[in-house]
């Protein structure tokens, strides 16, 4: 593994606005955010890895969308951004991607 | 809440991770020979702010099943289990057990003022008493 500057951290106070947007989220002990970073360092380290994983395969040397894209619906941890990738075109796909961005387009319209 | 809207909606739909800070975590996640293209670090930066949402509102719910009313690092960790992030509990506990060790250093240096016995304002007179003299010993410096 290359080594680790450990000193890069996200930013507690803007992670704790993050969380605020929500209107539910109330108050939010000190601790919290600084949790929260930790957690999200993980899960920045989940999502990279298993995006990497995919570029491997498809023996591409740049990182891209789709990538992550095809990570995100092999990964039961990374259900919850299923959504949020559904508008990445996939090449792989073919022709059947413009069917289905108009059928999406249509449906949240 | 009205404060943030006196600065305008642009402020709260920009609210999100800093580029500079995850660009520089993902390279040092891959390897030397690989790059990321802009769009999909933009994307990855989505993706944890989802993350952000995602366990916020786990926690939220914990916290009020709890009946507390304010949002605790340990709602975070019952979250993440819940939420089958399991993974990652045991080095967010350890993280949690660094903070409360230096939080309590903190406070055995404030008890230590407490317990020099002298009052609030006793304390803000003696300050006051050294800022006056250091400023005595400064200007008889300039002259």
């Amino acid at each position: 593994m290359k080594n680790r500057n450990k000193t890069t951290k996200f930013p507690v106070a803007r992670i704790k606005k993050i969380m605020q947007k929500d209107e539910e989220v109330g108050k939010v002990a000190q601790a919290t955010p600084v949790v929260i970073s930790k957690a999200l360092e993980l899960f920045l380290a989940y999502i990279v890895n298993k995006t990497h994983d995919v570029t491997s395969e498809r023996g591409s040397r740049k990182v891209e969308a789709y990538h992550l894209k095809h990570a995100v619906e092999t990964n039961e941890m990374l259900d919850f951004l299923k959504e949020l990738v559904e508008g990445v075109p996939d090449p792989s796909q073919g022709g059947t991607i413009d069917l289905e961005a108009e059928a999406e387009s249509k449906r949240k319209r | 809440m009205s404060d943030r809207e006196a600065f305008g909606s642009a402020v709260d739909d920009e609210l999100s991770l800093p580029k500079a800070t995850v660009s520089k975590m993902i390279s040092e996640l891959l390897p030397n020979d690989i790059s990321c293209a802009k769009e999909t670090r933009d994307l990855v930066i989505e993706c944890c702010v989802e993350f952000i949402h995602l366990i916020a509102s786990e926690a939220n719910d914990v916290c009020e099943e709890e009946s507390k009313k304010t949002i605790a690092p340990e709602h975070i960790i019952s979250a993440l289990k819940r939420l089958g992030f399991d993974a990652f509990t045991s080095d967010v506990e350890d993280v949690l057990k660094d903070h409360k060790a230096q939080q309590k250093d903190r406070d055995k240096k404030v008890s230590k003022l407490e317990q020099s016995g002298l009052t609030e304002e006793e304390l803000l007179a003696k300050q006051e008493e050294l800022f006056a003299a250091s400023r005595a010993k400064f200007q008889n410096a300039q002259q």
